[in-house]
């Protein structure tokens, strides 16, 4: 049948279009409206960004970062304590980049090098970069005025540079998975350990640089959402590590690793989005909007994993 | 030197830990109340641990959804007891009901269909959470749902063998002395029936057995009682330490922990063990929903956060391997003390919250990386 | 045989150490009170400085205080307040995270007959509760309701004006008494149609804010906007408290392109005074935490000696169980015009932290 084929190959696509057309009925048309719509895309910004990442991550075998919303507060609390004590803008950009790769590093070093579970890794790195974070803040939210900071991650003023480092994230994510040869071998780690080991893939270093990658991306986003919100305070980015992970499974990105595409966990990602969005003009509580993305992400990687079943590889 | 280590990792650590903080608080860590609160606030990571470590027998099997599906659970209780006001029993069975179905749900998604432990049990974290809370703002405007029945609050908190806490309660004493007397005659019935002999080992171990017991039980009987979080803790531990030396089904679980391959060869239903155990660990996760439902006398939204660090970080620092293999029950236990001993101890010194994220954190990540260590040998 | 001894060893060494530590268990010198003070978390601005403030003014006195952050954790705020117990606090102030949660915590407290302090927030569903000291929470409320009526003169309103509210978080029991009281000041001229809400979420739980968070007010503030608010005003955005007023204001300054609405808040959090001198925010309701922290100085000294406990109101706060005697503090407005001179006058902030 051929319908059923199209369906089951796109079933992403078709949900998408579908609960777009609901809610944009159910709001008389202002799902559409230009504001909304610049809205989406700026209230998700994190997700595309810290999405593009976790993909890779996950590609690799099945890790996560369950981390980066924990990272993305530490990141953007340091930048802007040092903005206040009078650094230049500049130099703290380059600082929060920094920290984003050294804790990717020691990620990738503890995944990768000791094979420590990364569930279990990332968890208490959370708990950790949470507590220093709200010990760098003390309880305080803070502003920012740098100029050369708004300018680059601010929304109102100038050129929409937090549009160009959305796409260069996501475009990196495409290069890598589908281009570079590197991609290649993540697919084959993920896919089937022993044999890509085997065939001496060097699993360290690709872990490493997922783990890297994302760390990058971790400081992108913070700037960017600092930069959008003009503060960090306490409690920023709780929900963030599982609005990525969301993104990557209802995108249909393979949960053990090696299947999966970007275009996907985009479309996943705007699918929350929207429901999100259509929900919130609608005036529906936030609590309804958690159950309601909880029952998403099992539905969809359910419906995910029955459509894209490939036999057994585990015991 | 390291086979030792190896072999008593937890307790080395349990001993030395427990030390630092004995120094590190003044001793103030071993008065009464102290010890009571060991077990009174931290009864909920002894009876996940147990569960978490009959779900990690089997390799890379875990449930990040207890902390959520406890939320799920008090709301339950809440709407139950509260709302549509039915008595004590038919809500506890209702709310098993309920634990079995979602261990049902889960181990049948993990261990027929395959799909990763940790994606189907994330699914739960964020559902049922979403779904706790909105339930609890249907039927309150408060943030929180009360009237919970009064026997179910005698159930699952408070004190048994209470006493004036001015005064000494022997009850709570005898009580933890028969509890170890149980445990070394049981000790004794197993090793007889293996035709192990009664070693000088096994002696000393039951000694410190009985006087830690009599510690425990001076402490309660001096702050008023015995806790019955504490009853229920020790009965899940007693019963599932037994099943599992004892039970045809714990055997097998034994096995398909110990090498999955052979436990298939050998004819063991490797499926149905698997659904087994996030059975146990929802029945675990529901009867912890109980037992905090009972400590809040509320339903509340804020229930069951970070129980998952929490229950994790006790089955890292026991040594409860990632891995598979054969658990020792002992070893859940070992960690959760210890957990209850770092929370404890923290608080009682005056370390701030944040430092106390950061400290757990990293306890984590090096047991976690000590257990790598010593079971070098064993992964790929 | 080094197994053995081992273990015989560090069985001896168990042993000597649990003897210590029950000979040293010794009662607390009774001249010495103790004061336990339970707070949610200190990541928060205010109470990571009131509690601080509340200490030392009871160190003055003479008092042993000892703090407790629960990190926004029920479960460690009970372990807390039974540990500030187990350390034989005399008097027990707490501020919940949530109201009704803190049982069995509660419970110890009657069993061991320590007088609680409900501190802003009032606990509830407990009969532990001994006093309640807050600023009138309705009140807050009702100030910002008539700051917008005044400053608009809807009385002589020859116009309509668009209206939007942010409420609080829906788990907190005082922000029902904020919204309510805003909306019973203003209550007559939604009815009349001087005031009017475009988005039609008029009720709290539409408006309500989980945890009081900036980055969801914002998100529903932009979402607002950008449905309603294309090719026309928004007048007044009503925020209950300066966390969530900060989320509307940095929505407006993205997208709006209209005249700037009268925004209110509460707290004089820094962030926000700064946006007030910078016109980007209206008004803030201050409420001076020296006035409540005498008042709860004042309610434990009167405690610990004896006397009769200064409460002024012993009606309103009924909390599942009882009606608990109270002590009210007025809360106060302050605008651009005179935040500088009340928020330094009284030491809140210096003028510093207000450039």
């Amino acid at each position: 049948m051929k319908i059923r084929e199209f369906l089951r190959n796109n079933y992403l696509f078709v949900a998408f279009v579908l609960i777009t057309i609901l809610f944009g009925v159910l709001s008389e048309g202002k799902l559409f409206y230009a504001g909304n719509i610049l809205n989406l895309f700026q209230q998700n910004m994190y997700v595309f960004i810290l999405a593009s990442g976790m993909f890779i991550c996950i590609l690799t075998g099945g890790n996560t970062d369950l981390s980066c919303g924990s990272a993305v507060c530490l990141i953007g609390a340091i930048a802007f304590r040092m903005m206040e004590n009078g650094t230049d803008g500049a130099v703290a950009i380059l600082v929060m980049l920094m920290i984003g790769i050294i804790i990717g590093a020691i990620h990738g070093y503890l995944i990768g090098r000791f094979r420590l579970p990364s569930i279990i890794v990332t968890l208490a790195s959370m708990s950790i970069i949470r507590g220093i974070a709200n010990l760098i803040l003390g309880g305080y939210t803070l502003s920012v005025d740098d100029e050369i900071y708004l300018k680059l991650f601010g929304i109102s003023k100038g050129f929409p540079f937090y549009f160009v480092f959305v796409l260069l994230s996501v475009m990196a994510a495409v290069y890598i998975s589908e281009f570079a040869p590197l991609g290649k071998h993540i697919y084959a780690l993920g896919g089937n350990r022993h044999s890509a080991r085997t065939s001496g893939i060097n699993e360290i270093k690709i872990i490493m640089f997922a783990y890297i990658f994302m760390g990058i991306l971790t400081a992108i986003a913070a700037g960017v959402v600092t930069g959008r919100m003009g503060i960090v305070g306490p409690g920023l980015g709780e929900t963030y590590a599982m609005d990525a992970i969301a993104a990557c499974f209802i995108g249909g990105v393979s949960v053990s690793g090696g299947k999966g595409k970007i275009s996907g966990v985009i479309m996943g990602a705007l699918l929350m989005g929207v429901i999100n969005q259509g929900m919130s003009i609608q005036g529906l509580s936030v609590n309804y909007q958690n159950v309601i993305k909880g029952i998403i992400l099992v539905l969809a990687v359910l419906s995910g994993y029955l459509l894209n079943r490939e036999g057994d590889k585990r015991l | 030197m390291k086979k030792f280590l190896k072999l008593y990792s937890t307790e080395v650590v349990f001993a030395f830990v427990s030390l630092l903080f004995i120094i590190l608080t003044g001793t103030e860590i071993l008065r009464p109340m102290n010890i009571t609160a060991i077990f009174l606030q931290n009864s909920y990571i002894f009876i996940l641990a147990t569960g978490m470590a009959i779900c990690m027998t089997s390799k890379e099997n875990i449930d990040i959804s207890i902390g959520s599906f406890v939320c799920f659970i008090c709301a339950m209780g809440g709407v139950f007891m509260a709302v549509t006001k039915l008595s004590t029993p038919v809500s506890i069975i209702l709310l098993f009901i309920l634990g079995i179905l979602w261990g049902l749900l889960s181990g049948y998604l993990i261990a027929y269909l395959k799909i990763p432990a940790w994606v189907t049990t994330l699914s739960g974290y964020l559902a049922f959470r979403g779904l706790g809370v909105a339930l609890i703002n249907t039927f309150s405007s408060t943030g929180s749902i009360v009237g919970i029945n009064e026997s179910f609050l005698k159930l699952f908190s408070g004190k048994i063998f209470a006493s004036n806490i001015d005064s000494f309660g022997p009850g709570s004493l005898m009580f933890c002395l028969i509890l170890a007397i149980l445990g070394i005659l049981y000790k004794f019935y197993s090793l007889r029936k293996e035709g192990s002999r009664i070693n000088r080992s096994v002696m000393i171990g039951c000694i410190l057995a009985f006087i830690v017991m009599s510690l425990i039980g001076v402490s309660f009987g001096l702050t008023g009682g015995v806790p019955v979080s504490f009853v229920w803790m020790f009965i899940v531990v007693a019963i599932t330490a037994i099943w599992i030396e004892r039970s045809a089904e714990g055997r097998r679980l034994i096995m398909l922990g110990a090498n999955p391959e052979n436990a298939r060869i050998a004819g063991v239903n490797v499926r149905k063990a698997m659904l087994m155990t996030y059975v146990f660990m929802a029945v675990c996760a529901t009867l912890t929903g109980c037992i905090v439902l009972a400590r809040f006398h509320a339903s509340s939204s804020y229930a069951g956060v970070n129980f998952e660090m929490d229950t994790i970080a006790a089955c890292a620092v026991g040594g409860v391997s990632l891995y598979g293999g054969k658990q020792k029950i002992f070893k859940a236990i070992l960690g959760a003390a210890l957990i209850g001993i770092i929370n404890l101890g923290l608080s009682l010194i005056g370390v701030d919250m944040n430092w106390q994220w950061i400290i757990k954190g990293i306890i984590i990540v090096i047991s976690v990386s000590f257990d790598m260590y010593l079971k070098k040998d064993r992964y790929e | 045989m080094k197994n053995r001894t081992l273990k015989t060893s560090c069985l001896i060494v168990m042993i000597m150490i649990l003897l210590s530590g029950l000979s040293g268990c010794k009662r607390k010198d009774p001249n010495v009170k103790v004061i336990g003070i339970s707070a949610p978390s200190n990541d928060i601005q205010r109470w990571a400085v009131e509690t601080v403030q509340m200490k030392e003014r009871l160190q003055e006195k003479g008092y042993e205080v000892i703090v407790q952050y629960a990190s926004s954790d029920i479960s460690m705020q009970i372990s807390q307040i039974e540990n500030l117990i187990a350390k034989d606090a005399d008097v027990l102030i707490v501020i919940p995270v949530e109201a009704a949660s803190l049982g069995e915590a509660m419970d110890m407290a009657i069993e061991h007959k320590i007088p609680v302090i409900s501190y802003d927030m009032l606990i509830t569903n407990t009969d532990a509760v001994s006093y309640y000291t807050t600023f009138d929470n309705y009140k807050v409320g009702s100030i910002q309701g008539q700051y917008v009526k005044e400053r608009l003169d809807l009385d002589r309103a020859g116009r309509t004006y668009n209206i939007e509210f942010t409420a609080g978080d829906p788990g907190d029991n005082n922000a029902g008494f904020f919204y309510n009281g805003a909306v019973d000041v203003l209550k007559p001229y939604l009815d009349s149609g001087v005031l009017r809400i475009q988005s039609g979420q008029d009720s709290f739980g539409k408006c309500a804010t989980p945890s009081w968070n900036t980055e969801k007010a914002q998100q529903r503030a932009e979402n607002i906007l950008a449905s309603y608010y294309n090719d026309q005003d928004v007048d007044i955005w009503l925020a209950s408290n300066d966390t969530t007023a900060l989320g509307v204001s940095s929505a407006l300054a993205i997208s709006y392109k209209g005249k700037y609405p009268i925004i209110t808040g509460q707290d004089c959090t820094l962030i926000n005074v700064r946006n007030i001198l910078d016109g980007k925010q209206a008004m803030s309701v201050f409420k001076d935490p020296a006035m409540l922290i005498d008042a709860t100085v004042k309610m434990v000294d009167e405690i610990i000696s004896g006397q009769p406990v200064t409460v002024n109101d012993t009606k309103t706060y009924f909390n599942g169980i009882k009606i608990v005697p109270s002590y009210l503090c007025e809360p106060i407005y302050v605008d651009k015009d005179n935040c500088i001179e009340i928020l330094t006058s009284c030491g809140f902030y210096t003028i510093d932290q207000l450039k």
